[in-house]
C-alpha cells in the first residue's frame, strides 16, 4: 500500500453521525435552487471514506456552496463550491451540515 | 462491435527508458496533454495483477526519448474506485509489481485550482520528483480570474510551468523542462495531510500565488440554462440521441455503399484471374466474403467512436449522465453508468471499461453485466440481414420505414433488457454495503481537441480491423474447411445420383454432407424448438467468437447453394431435415427467434476477455455467458411462439 | 480556527519562510518572546532561530534535524502559536512601528523579484526612506525616459509593497517624474 494513501485513509474529519431524520432541516439537500450557505461540517456518511471523498471534492468547513440548479425531478443537484460545479444525489447532499442559508 | 481495443498485450513501450506518470484529475486535461506529448503513439495495454487498463507512450524529448503514462483521473490518492487504486498503486515506490515512474507530471486545471490544490498536496506527499503542470490558464484569463505561476511555484516549493492545451510552445517548453529531472526543486517540507492544515495550506498558498477566481462561465451558464432546463434539457436529451443514431445509420451508409463496391469489385477480380477452382471460391467465400461482410461496418464504428469522444470532450456526456441519474437510479444505478452503457451501443467493450469511473463495485459489476446486452454494433449487420428477410423494404409504418422501426424497437428493447439485468443484478449483488457517494463534475463547456478525437476513432478503428483480421478471418476460414470438406469422387457422386458435371449440385451434397453439417445436426437437440436447422446452428455456433461471423457464415453458406445469387438463395432455404422438411426456413416465428436469440445471447470472445479481465477471474464471465444464454434460449423460445401465433 | 500558513524554501538548507498574513504579526525581527508552543521547540534545541520578516515567519532547524522529520511538529506548534499573536513580543517597540515594518517590506520588495525586473531592464531602483505609510525611492539607469515605468512602480512596485503592508498610502519618486504630475509625485519634498 502507498503509505499517503494509508496515511489520508487515517484522517479523521470529526464527522459526527447523521440525525437518524431523513433529510434535516440545516442540510445541504434543503438549500433552494439559486440559495447559498456556508458548510458547516459533513455527516457521517455511513462510510468514513465517502466522507473523506466529500472533504476532497471541496465540501470543507467554513465553505461557501451555491445550489446552481436541480435535475428535472429535483434529484440531484448542481452545487458550486470551491470554485467549481458538482452533482450530487440528495443522500450525500443531506449528509451535508450547512448555516446562514439565504 | 466487439473488438479487443484496451485489451491485453500490446504493452511493448521499450523498458529502460525513463519514465514520466501524469497524475490528475478527470477534466484536467491530462489526457490531451498525454497526447501533445506522445503524438497518436500511445500503446494501450493492462497492470499487472489488476484490471485497469494503462496507456502509455513513448515522448521524444530533447535529451532523448521518455516513456509517458497517463494514469486514470482521480480526485483523490485516498483511493475509492479500482482505478484510483492504480493510482495510488503507481506511485508508490516499494511496489515491484509495476515500474515506478521516475517523476510525476500533476495537471491542474487552473479555473479549479482550490479544489485541485488538495490533490496536489497529496501528491506531493509521494517521494517523487514532481512539476506542476497548470492547464487551462487561458480560459482562466478568459474569465477574469488570475494566477502568479512562478509565485504558485515558490509556495508548492515544486516546478510550475502553464500549458495551455493549445500551445506547441508551452509544449516544447515542457519537452526541454522533463530533459532534467534532476535539476528539478523539492519540497523542502511537504504539504500537511492533516484535514484542518491541509484547508488552511491551501488558503494560504492561493493567497501567495495572487490567485483571482475565475468569474462563471457565462457561456456554460447560459448553455446549461437550456440543456439542464426541467423541460428543454429533455427535449435536448432525446434529441441528441435520436441524432446520435441518425448521424450513425445515415452518415455512414454511402461509406458502406463504398466499401461494398469496393469488395464487389475484387470478387470481380478473383473471379476474373483466380483459374484454379477451389483457390477463387477460397477468395471469394471465405476471405472476400467473410472479411468484407463485416469490414463493412468499419464507417459506422468510426463514427460511433467521433460521436461519443464529441460529446465527452464538449462535456455533454455529464450532462446526460445528469439528466438520466433519476432514471438510472430507478434501476438502481446511477448517471454514469448510463454513460457506460451508451457506450456499449458501440461495443461492450468500451461500456464495460466505462464502468471504472463507478466507484461502487456493486453498480460496477451490475453495469459490467447489463453491458453485453445492449445493442453494440456487432449485432447490426445480424439484425440488418434478418430484418431484410422478415419485413419487406417498401413496408412503412405511418411515416416511417417499417425496416427502420423494427431496428429502433430492437434497440430499445435492447435497452430496456439491459437495465432490468443490471436491476436484478444489483439486488442480487446488494449486501447493503456502505453506500458510495455519487458525486459528477459539472466542466465547462469545451471545444473538443480535434486530436483527441482522432485519437479515439483511431484506436477504435485500429482495433476493429485488427480483430477482423485475425479472429473472424480465421474463423471464416475454419468455416469454409469445415464447410467444403470433406469431398467426395466422382463414383460416390453417381452413387447418390449426383451428376459430377453438375457444380451447384456436387456444391449443395457436399455442403450437406460437410464436418459443418454433421456438427449442426448434432447440437440440433438444443435448437430443434427454436425452429433453427443444422445451418442456422453452424452460423450461431460459429458467431459465439464475434456475432457479425453469423452473416458471413450464412453469406458462405448461400453462396454454396447458389453462388450467382446468395440474397435470393438465402430468403429461399428450406428446412432439410425432421418434420418440417421442404418448408421455408425463415418463417416470421424463425427469424423472430434468432432476433432475440441475438438480443440476449454472449456472442463474443473479446467480451468474454475482458470481462475475465475487469473482474479478475473466470466466475463472472461463465455467469454471464449461461445466465445470457438462458435469457437468448428462453426469449427465442418464447418470441418464435407469440410470433407464430400471430403470424402462422 | 487555524491560521493560513504554507512554508516557502528559504535562505539556508536549515530553514524555511512560512509564509503568513503580513497583518498577523505587526513587528519585523527575532522576537522577545514567543508563545509556548513556539518556546518548548526553541528549549529543546530543536529550533534554532525565529525571526518575523513583512509576512513571513522565518524558522531555523537546530544543526542535526531535518524538516521532513520535524516539519508536522513545528507546523503544528507555529500555527498554535500564530493563533495567539498577542502573545508574540516584538524585539524592541521600534520593530513594531510602522516605519520600521515599511522599511522592512520595501527593502525586501525591491531586494527581491520586482527590483531583479527593474534590473533586468538596466534601471535601477533605490529605497531612500518611509515616513508617514508612504515610500520615497530614487530611479536610476535606463528608468529615467523609460515610457513604461508608471506602469511598473504601479502595477509591480507598490501592488508588491501594498500585499505585505496592506495601509501603503502611496510610492513617491525622486526625481520626479517629467511631464504631468502624477499622483502622490510631489506629495513628500525632494
Amino acid at each position: 500500500m502507498n503509505p499517503v494513501s494509508v496515511a489520508l485513509a487515517q484522517r479523521d474529519l470529526a464527522v459526527r453521525p447523521g440525525s437518524g431524520q431523513s433529510v434535516p432541516e440545516n442540510s445541504l439537500a434543503r438549500l433552494r435552487r439559486g440559495g447559498a450557505a456556508t458548510i458547516v461540517r459533513v455527516l457521517n456518511l455511513g462510510d468514513p471514506a465517502a466522507s473523506r471523498r466529500l472533504f476532497d471534492l471541496g465540501f470543507v468547513p467554513g465553505a461557501h456552496v451555491e445550489c446552481v440548479r436541480r435535475a428535472p425531478l429535483g434529484d440531484p443537484a448542481i452545487y458550486r463550491v470551491a470554485d467549481y460545479e458538482i452533482a450530487l444525489r440528495r443522500a450525500q447532499a443531506a449528509c451535508i451540515e450547512i448555516e446562514g442559508a439565504r | 462491435m466487439s473488438h479487443d481495443h484496451h485489451g491485453g498485450g500490446g504493452a511493448t513501450v521499450a523498458t529502460g527508458l525513463r519514465r514520466f506518470a501524469l497524475v490528475g484529475s478527470p477534466n484536467s486535461g491530462k489526457s490531451t496533454l498525454f497526447n501533445a506529448l506522445t503524438g497518436l503513439r500511445a500503446k494501450v495495454g493492462n497492470y499487472p495483477g489488476v484490471t485497469v487498463s494503462r496507456y502509455e507512450g513513448v515522448a521524444t524529448m530533447p535529451g532523448g526519448a521518455v516513456v509517458v503514462e497517463d494514469l486514470p483521473g482521480t480526485y483523490s490518492l485516498d483511493a475509492i474506485s479500482p482505478d484510483e487504486q492504480i493510482v495510488a498503486d503507481v506511485l508508490h515506490a516499494g511496489d515491484e509489481r509495476r515500474p515506478t515512474p521516475d517523476a510525476l507530471l500533476v495537471t491542474v486545471d487552473a479555473t479549479t485550482l482550490r479544489r485541485s490544490l488538495a490533490m496536489v498536496a497529496q501528491v506531493l506527499n509521494v517521494d517523487l520528483p514532481a512539476t506542476v503542470v497548470v492547464t487551462f490558464g487561458d480560459e482562466l484569463a478568459q474569465r477574469a480570474g488570475r494566477l502568479d505561476l512562478a509565485a504558485l511555484g515558490r509556495a508548492l516549493g515544486v516546478p510550475v510551468l502553464g500549458v495551455p492545451a493549445a500551445d506547441p510552445r508551452a509544449v516544447d517548453a515542457l519537452r526541454r523542462h522533463l530533459a532534467d529531472v534532476s535539476a528539478w526543486e523539492r519540497p523542502v517540507l511537504p504539504p500537511p495531510t492533516d484535514p484542518a492544515e491541509t484547508r488552511v495550506w491551501i488558503d494560504s498558498v492561493l493567497a501567495a500565488a495572487d490567485y483571482a477566481v475565475p468569474q462563471r462561465d457565462r457561456r456554460t451558464a447560459r448553455v446549461d440554462a437550456v440543456l439542464l432546463h426541467p423541460l428543454w434539457g429533455s427535449v435536448v436529451f432525446f434529441a441528441t440521441m435520436f441524432g446520435f443514431f441518425q448521424v450513425i445509420f445515415t452518415l455512414a451508409a454511402p461509406l458502406q455503399d463504398a466499401i461494398e463496391a469496393l469488395f464487389g469489385l475484387l470478387g470481380g477480380l478473383v473471379a476474373e484471374f483466380v483459374t484454379v477452382d477451389w483457390l477463387a471460391r477460397f477468395l471469394a467465400e471465405a476471405v472476400l466474403g467473410g472479411v468484407g461482410g463485416v469490414l463493412v461496418f468499419l464507417p459506422q464504428i468510426a463514427l460511433l467512436f467521433a460521436m461519443i469522444a464529441l460529446l465527452e470532450g464538449v462535456g455533454y456526456m455529464s450532462r446526460a449522465a445528469f439528466l438520466m441519474d433519476r432514471v438510472m437510479a430507478r434501476f438502481g444505478l446511477e448517471g454514469r453508468a448510463f454513460v457506460a452503457l451508451l457506450s456499449a451501443f458501440a461495443c461492450a467493450i468500451p461500456g464495460i471499461i466505462a464502468t471504472r469511473s463507478l466507484p461502487s463495485a456493486r453498480d460496477r459489476l451490475a453495469t459490467m453485466l447489463a453491458a453485453p446486452i445492449m445493442t453494440c454494433s456487432a449485432r447490426l449487420p445480424v439484425y440488418v440481414m434478418l430484418i431484410a428477410l422478415l419485413v419487406p423494404a417498401e413496408a412503412t409504418l405511418g411515416p416511417f420505414g417499417a425496416q427502420g422501426v423494427a431496428m429502433f424497437g430492437l434497440y430499445v428493447a435492447g435497452a430496456l433488457a439491459a437495465m432490468a439485468t443490471a436491476w436484478v443484478f444489483g439486488r442480487l449483488g446488494g449486501r447493503r454495503q456502505g453506500a458510495l457517494p455519487f458525486y459528477m463534475e459539472m466542466p465547462p463547456y469545451r471545444l473538443p481537441r480535434l486530436r483527441t478525437v482522432v485519437a479515439a476513432v483511431w484506436d477504435a478503428c485500429v482495433s476493429f480491423v485488427r480483430k477482423v483480421a485475425t479472429i473472424i478471418l480465421t474463423t471464416t476460414i475454419a468455416l469454409w474447411a469445415l464447410l467444403s470438406f470433406p469431398l467426395h469422387d466422382a463414383g460416390r457422386l453417381e452413387a447418390a445420383g449426383i451428376d459430377p458435371t453438375d457444380q451447384a449440385a456436387v456444391a449443395a451434397y457436399t455442403l450437406d454432407r460437410s464436418y459443418a453439417a454433421g456438427l449442426g445436426r448434432a447440437v440440433q437437440p438444443v435448437f430443434e424448438p427454436l425452429g433453427f436447422d443444422w445451418r442456422v446452428n453452424v452460423g450461431v455456433i460459429a458467431s459465439l467468437t464475434a456475432r457479425e461471423v453469423f452473416v458471413a457464415t450464412m453469406g458462405q453458406i448461400a453462396a454454396a447453394e447458389d453462388p450467382e445469387d446468395p440474397g435470393t438463395a438465402l430468403a429461399a432455404m428450406t428446412v432439410e431435415d425432421g418434420p418440417r422438411a421442404g418448408e421455408p426456413l425463415f418463417t416470421p416465428s424463425v427469424l423472430a427467434s434468432l432476433l432475440v436469440f441475438f438480443m440476449f445471447a454472449l456472442q463474443c470472445f473479446a467480451t468474454i476477455g475482458v470481462l475475465r479481465r475487469e473482474t479478475g477471474g473466470w466466475r463472472w464471465p461463465l455467469i454471464a455467458f449461461g445466465y445470457m444464454f438462458a435469457l437468448a434460449w428462453t426469449g427465442a423460445f418464447v418470441a418464435g411462439r407469440v410470433v407464430g401465433l400471430l403470424a402462422p | 480556527m487555524t491560521i493560513p500558513v504554507h512554508p516557502e524554501p528559504g535562505a539556508h538548507p536549515r530553514e524555511l519562510r512560512w509564509i503568513v498574513a503580513p497583518d498577523l504579526l505587526r513587528f519585523v525581527g527575532r522576537p522577545a518572546a514567543v508563545p509556548d508552543a513556539l518556546g518548548r521547540l526553541l528549549a529543546d534545541g530543536r529550533l534554532e532561530s525565529v525571526v518575523v520578516e513583512p509576512g513571513a515567519v522565518v524558522l531555523r532547524l537546530a544543526d542535526g534535524f531535518a524538516w521532513r522529520a520535524e516539519g508536522p511538529a513545528v507546523r503544528r506548534a507555529l500555527q498554535d502559536s500564530l493563533a495567539r499573536p498577542e502573545a508574540w513580543r516584538p524585539p524592541s517597540d521600534a520593530a513594531g512601528s510602522s516605519d520600521v515594518r515599511l522599511r522592512a517590506v520595501a527593502e525586501r520588495v525591491l531586494a527581491g523579484e520586482v527590483g531583479d525586473y527593474v534590473r533586468s531592464h538596466a534601471g535601477s531602483l533605490t529605497l531612500l526612506g518611509v515616513r508617514d505609510d508612504r515610500v520615497l525611492v530614487a530611479l536610476g539607469g535606463s528608468c529615467a525616459d523609460c515610457p513604461a515605468r508608471d506602469w511598473t512602480l504601479t502595477l509591480r512596485v507598490e501592488a508588491a509593497i501594498r500585499r505585505l503592508y496592506p495601509e501603503l498610502m502611496g510610492l513617491d519618486v525622486r526625481p520626479r517624474r517629467p511631464g504631468r504630475p502624477t499622483e502622490g509625485a510631489s506629495a513628500v519634498p525632494a
